[in-house]
């Protein structure tokens, strides 16, 4: 059986990853050309840490966008004679090189590991902001109003954060839980979020302007509604918003388990803001709290927001590796990296680098996304 | 008293290269004499602290020092080894810092922490005398009950206490130098006047050289032998206390002289008006409740003011005058008692009724650096008052930049936000936010404390004159009876959260009747001091020709 050295192999990891290099010039580029201008973020260009983090994090967000040109095989596609093969074997038939190997079932792992990344990339970060979304809405009345409401939220918020997270998971993403009406409940519960947070700020910058706040508030009830028909009850009267089941049932047990810790770091930092001097002179020329809680507030937490969800994405990355380790909630076929370990962790003995695609690729997103948050943090600091 | 003990030659203190100047000591010379009390004046960013910290070799980060020399027993401080320069702080000088809470740690006993003094520079002092030194120390500091406070931890201590300890500490192994950082600043007058007369009582028994770090004009006529003004990194002026107060020749020094307040006043309102007050405030109480204890934060609180009239209301911390404007304006709801503000029962609106009365009455804070918020633009804060209001945006606009050029900002101030404003300029943006809502009444709270002398100055000017031409109703909040004088028509008196004298200025000032208020009166620094005034024209002359200097 022909195979390549490990140079060829680096050299055609390299020319693979052309289009991403390309897009990442490009990226740097006008980072550095318009640095002034792009505040927080152009001033990451003084930062190493952040800058390498950055690069890091792009890397693997332009090779899940532009998968279909840097992946050599199909994610799914099955080759009897190449099963469990090492890096570098030719597949004779095609002529194409399985650069980081096969797995079991004869699937190039390198292609696998692009591919899975799309999976990662879209879940991580949506499951993310819509948990910031969630911890904003409710975290920031908690700090700002407090009493009841904040001791009643903040109870409900330890006791999830007290729970064991694996057998949260168990209990929300097991398959037999995916066939009852749980799933559907907590995701409705949690996409109604977005659609309160987008009225509280409708309401909170036109509150004195009757006309447009009428016309905005029937736009955000309109598309709101379009919205969370598809993805909630997946029953989209245009047909266009749809999600799998499967998805949809990761994504709630993701959020429920996240948006207790924004929620108290939002918290946290609502009540230190609401000390300051600014915000009493908002109250006493008459604003509202939910003026002050928006616009007075959370524009000037935005910088520890910005690092913690950096830090957060990374931390949802992990458990959706969690979730595929453990079988739960994807197809059993699916590329993710926490499956991709799954499915390859018996064969290490045989093959030792059979984990290391999906592995490394998980712990540099991760790394990447902490060293991004630190030049973030570093940077937010010097204001 | 002509030894020197000290020499500071040619010193260059380089800063950062992006600061706003190049150096922040600029080629310091000067003689620091034994057995005097020698004061370093200047405003914030003067350069006072940067150079004191070379004495002991201590230069914050990111300074350097680029040429120069610091002579003290013969030797160059700046060139010493680290261990040599362990044996020299503490025994040969020591510092006390502004903050006594923060100079010591919070988790040990404080007794123990003098006494590590001793084990570290004295060891000749074996463990079980270390503590009998302590006490005698706390003794010397006329710290009540020495040996409770030596087995006290920092919290459990008074802030004046605090100071003292910190004393203590420093004078342990009897230094030939001790520098004082603004030591009395974050204290009350009254606590501040005791440890003054502390520091030159010890100095009697001690015979050290004491370096002084004040901004605070009133200090230096109370205690100082010898006095150096700076500037800019530079050192501009140094002479006799006598020269520099009464006589001074600079043109920088003659305008920090002549923006120190008097503590007298000259101001009589008409006590006879009959006309309906801006504000009323009637027995109005607030008591914070906690489970174990309640505290009355202001006890009874009346009077009445009417526009054009100032009130300047006074008194230590803790005495309920910033709890007294807070409950006025309903950041707090006050316990009992009625406010009421153009006949109108402020306390007893609720929901829209006070969302639209909230324009009647307005404030100025303290820091202006927290009172901005930093997101937002200068226009959208002088605008959003009114545009709540119903004001259309368009007249909104035009009244803002009306209110800009009153305050003494241009127009091209409307569209930046407060990061791009210094202390003063952010203050009178403020007064301009609070004016921008046509109040009748204004609150001010300390809101020139956190200024330099000559910016406080200009901002109380502005303060005046904005009064006359919107005719409001100002309640002045500070702990400095200079400031007050100034400012007020009527002055109350607040301890404890009692108002414990109410009168004219004029009568508080010159017939004070309550014992607080002579207390008060008899610790401001530098009562005995007549600052010499300048001609207003001579003064703006030598401010113009200063600027273009710069």
């Amino acid at each position: 059986m022909e195979s390549i050295g490990g140079f060829e192999i680096w050299l055609i990891f390299f020319t693979r990853f052309i289009p991403v290099w390309i897009c990442l010039a490009i990226f740097y580029f006008c980072l550095f050309y318009w640095r002034k201008k792009l505040g927080l973020m152009g001033r990451l260009c003084d930062s190493p840490i952040g800058l390498i983090g950055l690069f890091i994090v792009l890397f693997w967000i332009f090779g899940a966008i532009l998968a279909d040109w840097v992946a050599i095989f199909d994610a799914y596609e099955q080759s009897g004679m190449y099963r469990r093969k090492p890096p570098g074997t030719i597949n004779e038939k095609v002529g194409l090189p399985y650069i980081f190997g096969t797995d079991t079932l004869g699937r190039d792992l390198f292609s696998r590991m692009i591919y899975g990344s799309q999976i990662v990339l879209l879940i991580a970060p949506a499951a993310t902001i819509v948990a910031y979304v969630v911890g904003i809405s409710l975290g920031l009345p908690a700090g700002y109003i407090g009493g009841r409401y904040d001791t009643v939220l903040s109870f409900l918020a330890n006791l999830v954060l007290a729970f064991p997270v694996i057998l949260l998971f168990y209990l929300l993403v097991a398959p037999g839980v995916r066939e009852t009406i749980l799933p559907n409940i907590m995701a409705g519960i949690f996409f109604i979020f977005p659609i309160i947070f987008a009225l509280m700020v409708i309401y909170s910058s036109f509150s004195e302007r009757q006309n447009v706040l009428i016309l905005s508030t029937f736009f955000i009830l309109v598309i709101g509604a379009w919205l969370y028909s598809g993805l909630v009850f997946n029953a989209d009267p245009l047909g266009i918003v749809a999600i799998d089941p499967n998805e949809l049932n990761i994504f709630a047990a993701v959020v429920f388990t996240t948006s207790p810790g924004v929620f108290r770091i939002v918290r946290g930092l609502t009540m230190d803001i609401k000390t300051r001097d600014y915000v009493a002179a908002a109250v006493t020329r008459g604003e509202g709290p939910f003026f002050v809680m928006i616009w007075e507030i959370l524009p000037n937490a935005r910088g520890p927001l910005i690092v913690d969800s950096c830090l957060r994405i990374g931390y949802v990355t992990i458990l959706l590796g969690t979730l595929g380790f453990f079988g739960l909630g994807m197809e059993p076929e699916s590329p993710d990296w926490g499956s991709m370990i799954n499915q390859t962790r018996s064969y290490i003995r045989l093959v030792p680098t059979i984990v290391l695609p999906a592995t490394l690729a998980l712990a540099s997103f991760v790394l990447g996304l902490n060293l991004l948050a630190d030049g973030l943090r570093e940077q937010s600091l010097k204001d | 008293m002509n030894e020197k003990i000290l020499k500071i030659k040619n010193l260059t203190i380089a800063l950062p290269k992006n600061a706003d100047r190049q150096f922040a000591v600029e080629d310091a010379n000067l003689d620091v004499f034994k057995g005097e009390i020698l004061f370093i004046v200047g405003e914030s960013g003067s350069g006072k602290s940067v150079m004191t910290s070379a004495i002991l070799n201590d230069i914050p980060k990111g300074l350097s020092v680029t040429s120069g020399s610091v002579i003290f027993n013969e030797k160059d401080i700046l060139k010493l080894s680290q261990k040599e320069l362990n044996k020299l702080r503490g025994a040969n000088i020591s510092m006390i810092y502004q903050e006594p809470m923060a100079a010591l740690n919070p988790s040990i006993r404080v007794g123990k922490q003098v006494d590590e003094v001793y084990a570290l520079h004295r060891p000749e002092i074996n463990a079980e005398d270390r503590k009998s030194e302590t006490l005698k120390l706390f003794e010397q500091m006329k710290l009540p009950n020495p040996e409770r406070i030596y087995s006290s931890y920092a919290h459990q201590v008074s802030g004046g206490q605090c100071q003292r300890i910190v004393i203590a500490m420093a004078l342990a192994c009897n230094p030939d130098i001790l520098i004082a950082d603004e030591p009395t600043t974050a204290l009350d007058v009254t606590t501040q006047a005791e440890i003054l007369r502390l520091i030159s009582d010890l100095k009697e028994i001690y015979k050290n050289t004491i370096i002084f770090i004040t901004h605070d004009f009133g200090v230096v006529a109370d205690i100082a032998d010898r006095v150096v003004v700076m500037c800019q990194g530079k050192i501009i002026e140094k002479g006799l206390k006598k020269e520099i107060l009464m006589k001074p020749k600079e043109p920088y020094t003659k305008l920090l002289v002549d923006a120190m307040p008097l503590l007298e006043t000259t101001r009589l309102p008409d006590q006879k008006r009959t006309d309906s007050p801006s504000v009323e405030v009637k027995s109005l109480h607030k008591i914070y409740r906690t489970r174990s204890n309640q505290v009355h934060a202001v006890n009874d609180a009346s009077f009445v003011l009417r526009n054009g009239e100032t009130l300047g209301v006074v008194g230590e911390s803790g005495s309920g005058k910033s709890t007294l404007a807070k409950t006025l304006i309903r950041l707090e709801e006050p316990t009992s008692g009625s406010v009421k503000i153009r006949d109108e029962n402020f306390l007893s609106l609720s929901g829209k009724d006070l969302i639209s009365s909230r324009k009647k009455i307005q404030m100025i804070f303290q820091d202006p650096f927290g009172s901005l918020n930093p997101s937002q633009t200068v226009g959208f804060m002088l605008t959003r008052g009114l545009e709540l209001q119903g004001v259309e945006p368009d007249e909104a606009r035009k009244k803002a930049f009306e209110l800009l050029q009153q305050v003494g900002l241009g127009e091209q101030a409307f569209r930046r936000k407060p990061q791009n404003f210094s202390g003063g300029q952010r203050q009178r943006i403020g007064i301009a936010r609070a004016l921008s809502m046509g109040p009748d009444v204004v609150l001010a709270d300390e809101c020139v404390s956190a200024l330099d002398l000559s910016v406080q100055k200009q901002v109380l000017l502005l303060l005046n004159k904005l009064q006359k031409t919107y005719n409001m109703a100002i309640i002045f909040i500070t702990h400095d009876l200079r400031v007050a004088a100034q400012v007020s028509d009527y002055i109350a008196v607040m301890e404890k959260g009692i108002i414990v004298e109410f009168g004219t200025a004029y009568n508080v000032f010159n017939k004070p009747k309550h014992n607080y208020t002579k207390m008060l009166l008899e610790a401001a620094p530098g009562k005995d001091w007549h600052p010499p005034r300048l001609d207003p024209e001579e003064a703006a002359k030598i401010a113009k020709s200063l600027e273009t200097i710069n």
